[in-house]
């Protein structure tokens, strides 16, 4: 007997015990967060401290709602969460609260520590369906808290600049230690592994638990282009260091790479990677790009014009007609234009055919072959069926 | 003549008080020579202020039911084809939610769910997934301990995964999206049911 459809459906309901009921549900599924425009902020973001036993200070924070009718939580979070207390619990809709921090008189564990000032949206689970959205937003007290003794960071920044202009230094100092420090800061300049100059900064005391930014020019007026290395050097009894790479640029664009293989036929792209030396923008750089036979032009063309940022690498391309070439190979002559500039370069490219005839053939190859197996499929058959009848 | 009496008093008047401030305020900016007489301060300060924005903060399905016959749906909003609902007639959402950092400073940015999928759907395997993904192209998140661009299921327990670290809040990339795949078993707890996703940012 055939199983109808209606023998499998029934088979399937009663496999999985499914009553007519369920397989009918009501499902709303609603991404709602009840309010016109989802947005919470809090301000100051940051608020940065250094301990002192028993400290008690008060910090004013700005709220604000997307929703003016939006209850919003006040909460304290991390290892220090325990020394804060709030002048109110809640908010609606945003407003301002106070942060009462009380410290205690000794903290063991040296460095940053972070308090976190949290408000969150607070969602009525009682109301609405589906899926709620809800946004937290947290700013964050930074306590400082001394290591014992010495102790001090630096950080080393610089900026890039072209061969013979001033190379800018900035140097943060932090003293994180309980003694003030007394400091000769020095930054040398390295040209791979060779120490070219030692600039000095002003002796300087440096009091407990206070940064300073000092700043230093370079300059490079006896300086070749390419790449330099700065390091800056504290010695509070115990050597710190920090370091930083910076480039000095000369105004030439170098060709890195282009096309070394060109299809014959109809219009072709030839591409052209190039990259600047430069620590300025340089506008309108184009190529104008020769094919050569023996010292004969065959064509030539320009690039369209392109603005480099400074020290960026890109591709330009331009485009010609290779019909009138042969399969082979041609010297190119590339020369890039640019702010009263040039750099060149002569390379090999090759002409080849596309590969249509290739492809003609493979084809008829394939098809002869599914030819043949039809054939041979049909040929065993025949032989099977009479051999089979015998 | 009295009229024109007090007019011209008036007129004399008004000529005083515009010539005693025009002298105030000459004294105040020093002599008009070229040269400060005295040197001004102008100070400004800046609050820093986190602040996100849930530019698109609601996904709308409507109504609907498991297709007769079928063991569930999926209803996934990072499909934009025709079949983002599959095995149900729900209406179609290719939305997802948006979520902008709106502030002047980078945010670490992380997710959490209320529940997981068999607390929320409930039923015979139930798939409760988000799938967070940059909106910029130069990529609003520079570092995420999760994977950007693939669905995984909700965090709903433990501590909340940094989804990104930070959050820009450069206009160009300062926005991520974040869809949303259930599935739907034909026998999943019915009824309204409700879950909160909590996007939390902290400065950095």
């Amino acid at each position: 007997m055939k199983k109808t459809g209606n023998f499998w459906l029934l088979n399937f309901r009663k496999k999985f015990k499914m009553k007519k009921e369920v397989l009918v549900f009501i499902f709303v599924i609603v991404l709602c967060s009840g309010i016109v425009n989802a947005s919470l902020g809090i301000s100051p973001a940051k608020i940065e401290i250094n301990f002192q036993p028993s400290l008690k200070q008060e910090y004013s924070y700005s709220v604000n709602s997307g929703n003016p009718e939006q209850k919003l939580e006040i909460y304290a979070k991390g290892e220090f969460a325990d020394y804060v207390s709030f002048d109110k619990e809640e908010l609606i809709g945003g407003g301002g609260f106070i942060v009462s921090l009380n410290l205690p008189k000794n903290i063991e564990k040296p460095g940053k520590h972070a308090i976190i000032i949290g408000v969150k949206e607070k969602v009525d689970e009682e109301l609405g369906g589906g899926i709620g959205v809800s946004i937290a937003v947290q700013a964050v007290i930074y306590l400082n808290v001394p290591y014992p003794g010495r102790y001090a960071e630096i950080t080393l920044t610089s900026d890039n600049a072209n061969a013979g202009e001033s190379v800018n230094f900035k140097l943060e100092i932090i003293n994180n230690g309980k003694e003030d420090l007394d400091l000769s800061p020095i930054i040398e300049i390295f040209s791979d592994e060779t120490k070219i100059e030692t600039l000095y900064f002003n002796d300087r005391i440096v009091k407990s638990q206070t940064k300073i930014k000092l700043k230093k020019s370079l300059d490079t007026l006896n300086y070749n282009p390419g790449e330099y290395t700065a390091i800056a050097m504290i010695d509070y009894g115990k050597i710190v260091k920090a370091e930083s790479k910076f480039k000095l640029g000369e105004l030439f664009v170098n060709i890195l790479n282009y096309s070394e293989k060109i299809f014959i036929g109809g219009i072709q792209k030839f591409e052209i990677q190039i990259e600047s030396s430069w620590n300025n923008g340089i506008n309108d750089v184009y190529a104008n790009v020769s094919f050569l036979n023996d010292s004969k032009i065959l064509t030539s063309f320009k690039t369209p014009p392109a603005n480099l940022e400074p020290w960026q690498k890109t591709n330009i391309q331009g485009f010609f007609d290779s019909s009138n070439f042969e399969k082979g190979s041609y010297k190119s002559d590339i020369t890039l234009y640019y702010s009263g500039e040039t750099s060149n370069k002569i390379v090999d490219v090759k002409f080849i055919k596309k590969n249509s005839k290739r492809i003609l053939v493979l084809v008829l190859i394939v098809l002869f072959l599914i030819l043949l197996l039809i054939f041979l499929i049909k040929r065993y058959h025949k032989i099977l069926g009479g051999f089979l009848k015998k | 003549m009295k009229k024109v009496n007090l007019f011209l008093i008036i007129t004399v008047v008004a000529v005083l008080v515009a010539f005693l401030n025009l002298s105030v305020f000459i004294y105040k900016i020093g002599k008009i020579t070229g040269h400060a007489a005295d040197t001004g301060v102008a100070n400004l300060t800046v609050e820093a202020e986190v602040n996100v924005n849930f530019t698109t903060d609601s996904i709308e399905w409507g109504s609907g039911k498991v297709t007769a016959g079928q063991t569930s749906a999926t209803l996934n909003t990072a499909d934009n084809s025709a079949t983002n609902i599959t095995n149900g007639n729900w209406t179609g959402n290719t939305a997802g939610l948006v979520l902008r950092n709106i502030g002047n400073v980078n945010v670490s940015l992380t997710l959490q769910a209320g529940k997981a999928a068999a607390a929320f759907v409930g039923g015979t395997s139930p798939d409760y997934e988000w799938n967070i993904s940059d909106t910029n192209l130069s990529g609003s998140c520079k570092e995420s301990n999760v994977a950007l661009g693939e669905f995984f299921d909700v965090n709903s327990t433990g501590p909340s995964a940094i989804i990104c670290n930070p959050l820009g809040f450069d206009n160009a990339i300062d926005s991520i999206r974040i869809d949303i795949k259930l599935v739907i078993p034909y026998d999943s707890t019915t009824g309204v049911l409700t879950d909160t996703i909590t996007a939390t940012a902290t400065a950095v």
